[in-house]
């Protein structure tokens, strides 16, 4: 009984299973398939990893909060471009809300946000995991190096050093 | 419920042989640490439409302050069109302003104003931009706005703190009777308001540390209210207008470091002490980058010029060390000479006057006393394009939009 419920846990869609790429573009091909842009579901997936390298850049529980929002993309967002920039945007800030944190942002963020608050900013402990949630876990852990940044130029040009290497 | 949910996942992930995921072990919200000294207070960001919500934070402001808590001033939370259309209200019930307008034109003359600076449309604008609460000593009430996504509960809870911040002052000190006896000139009307917004500023983020989840116990408060004066201090070298902006400003990030001091130094009641002396110089404010000092005692005379008949004095007033800066960091571009600049101000008054028949003409009279003539010949040099003239330590710079002869201003 338990394993049956297991395996239907699996198939379930509830947590995709594959690389952040993989989860990512299992999103993006739910709403091309819907759209009837392709024609097939393993090939739109095999693609979409191979045409975007820059998904490593998401973790995997990222990825999986952004597959739903991908997933109910409205078809327009696929053919243009400011619709599917803003929808992407969208998909972000929703993603964030439903994250799983990972325990490394966690320790990151109690001092990490708190040195932007020492800067003048205001960036909450919770918003900086739901953030750093999202990437992958070397983003997570060359951002520690940043809180010992010597002052708030440093901190920033550390932070955007971090993304910039991306 | 989700305690169970927390156990059920990492069974899932395992059943399903993909890789363990660390952050499926659902961590929760983040740790919750209360306001020092007021940990029997529940700090947690609310709803600021509600009562119950207003009432906890009133409870705070009152903790922070060291103060009892009193009944709650009605509060009112306006989006900001309804905030423009408050402001357009009050803008219709007062006199208009002059026009046109000799004070504007003397700060253009200085090149401290862009002309239409003090249109009152650009400055409900502005408002409506920058201000996400006001607190209203008569009626004594409060209005938070509402600026969407910029503002949220966490933000309006510490906006409504400053505020409530305020509503205490105001009980213990009387805020207009405060005003009225302090505010005298643009420089001791800016500085007097610096001790004001400053406390209020000071509560808000000790509260506002807490509400965003840090441990207040670690942040640096002083190194926050210095890194905020250096990042205005940036700002305004990027501001094409310095005047509206930069007077707005000065309260709130020069006061907060000066009342972090005075609070470090002996607490709330340190705070409510200054109120009996506040500083009356923005040059004092310039000068607490270490503590909260005193106004220094300063005895200039400033000789007034004696106009020609064609020139009606408009107004006068005094800039003070943060008008001397800003004039500076306009001329030089430099933070450290403008710096520098400031602290060497002992006094200054500034006189406009108006054409008697042809009210567009403008003349502006500077008179700056400096603690050196070296700070008057630095500061002759700083000015070199406004064509000032040095009398020992003090300078005078004289403007006008026309071409009428002003060796009058540099008298007697």
């Amino acid at each position: 009984m338990v394993l049956t419920l297991l395996v239907a846990a699996c198939s379930s869609g509830d947590q995709p299973p594959g690389t952040a790429p993989e989860i990512w573009c299992q999103g993006l091909c739910g709403a091309v398939m819907r759209c009837g842009l392709h024609n097939s579901r393993p090939l739109c997936e095999e693609e979409c990893v191979e045409e975007r390298p820059g998904l490593v850049v998401f973790s995997v529980s990222g990825a999986r909060a952004l597959e739903p929002c991908l997933s109910a993309l409205d078809c327009n967002a696929l053919s243009v471009d400011s619709v599917w920039d803003a929808a992407l945007d969208a998909c972000w800030v929703e993603a964030q809300e439903r994250v799983e944190i990972s325990p490394r942002a966690r320790t990151l963020c109690v001092d990490y946000a708190a040195e932007w608050f020492e800067c003048g900013s205001w960036w909450s402990v919770e918003d900086c995991e739901q953030n750093y949630s999202m990437w992958k876990g070397e983003v997570v852990e060359d951002t520690f190096a940043c809180i010992d940044a010597p002052d708030c130029d440093a901190l920033k040009a550390c932070n955007d050093a971090v993304f910039e290497a991306l | 419920m989700r305690r169970a949910l927390a156990v059920l996942v990492p069974a899932l992930t395992l059943a399903c042989g993909g890789e363990v995921d660390p952050t499926a072990q659902g961590l929760g919200a983040p740790p919750v640490h209360p306001v020092p000294g007021c940990e029997a207070h529940d700090h947690r960001p609310c709803d600021v439409r509600t009562l119950s919500c207003q009432e906890r934070l009133m409870g705070v402001a009152a903790c922070l302050r060291g103060a009892s808590e009193f009944e709650l001033p009605p509060v009112t939370v306006m989006t900001e069109v309804e905030f423009a259309e408050y402001l357009n209200g009050v803008v219709r019930m007062l006199d208009p302003p002059p026009d046109p307008n000799p004070f504007e034109a003397a700060l253009v003359l200085l090149r401290l104003a862009v002309p239409g600076d003090f249109d009152p449309q650009s400055l409900v604008e502005n408002d409506v931009e920058f201000i996400y609460g006001l607190y209203r000593w008569e009626p004594n009430d409060i209005i938070i706005v509402d600026h969407g996504e910029d503002s949220p509960k966490e933000v309006s809870s510490a906006v409504l703190v400053h505020e409530f911040i305020h509503a205490l002052a105001d009980r213990e000190v009387d805020l207009a009777a405060f005003s009225d006896e302090h505010a005298t000139s643009i420089d001791s009307s800016t500085a007097s308001n610096s001790l004001v917004e400053g406390e209020a500023q000071l509560h808000e983020l000790r509260y506002a540390s807490a509400a965003f989840g840090y441990d207040p116990a670690s942040v640096d408060f002083r190194r926050l209210f210095q890194n905020v004066v250096e990042d205005a201090q940036e700002d305004l070298l990027f501001e094409p207008s310095l005047f509206v902006s930069a007077y707005g400003r000065f309260p709130y990030v020069w006061g907060g470091r000066f009342a972090h001091f005075a609070w470090q130094a002996g607490g709330p009641e340190a705070i409510l002490e200054r109120y009996a002396s506040p500083p009356l110089t923005t040059r004092t404010l310039f000068a607490s980058d270490m503590a909260a000092e005193v106004d220094l005692t300063i005895s200039v005379e400033l000789p007034v010029p004696v106009p020609p008949a064609e020139w009606v004095e408009f107004t006068q007033t005094s800039l003070g060390a943060w008008g001397l800066y800003l004039a500076s960091m306009k001329a030089t571009g430099s933070v450290v000479r403008a710096h520098t600049m400031a602290f060497d101000w002992r006094a200054d008054r500034l006189f406009v006057y108006q054409g008697a028949t042809t009210p567009a003409d403008t003349v502006v009279v500077w008179r700056i006393a400096f603690g050196s003539d070296a700070g008057a010949e630095a500061a002759a040099e700083a000015f070199a394009l406004l064509d000032p003239t040095r009398q020992g330590s003090e300078l005078v710079i004289a403007l006008s939009n026309t071409t009428a002869e002003l060796d009058w201003a540099f008298g007697p």
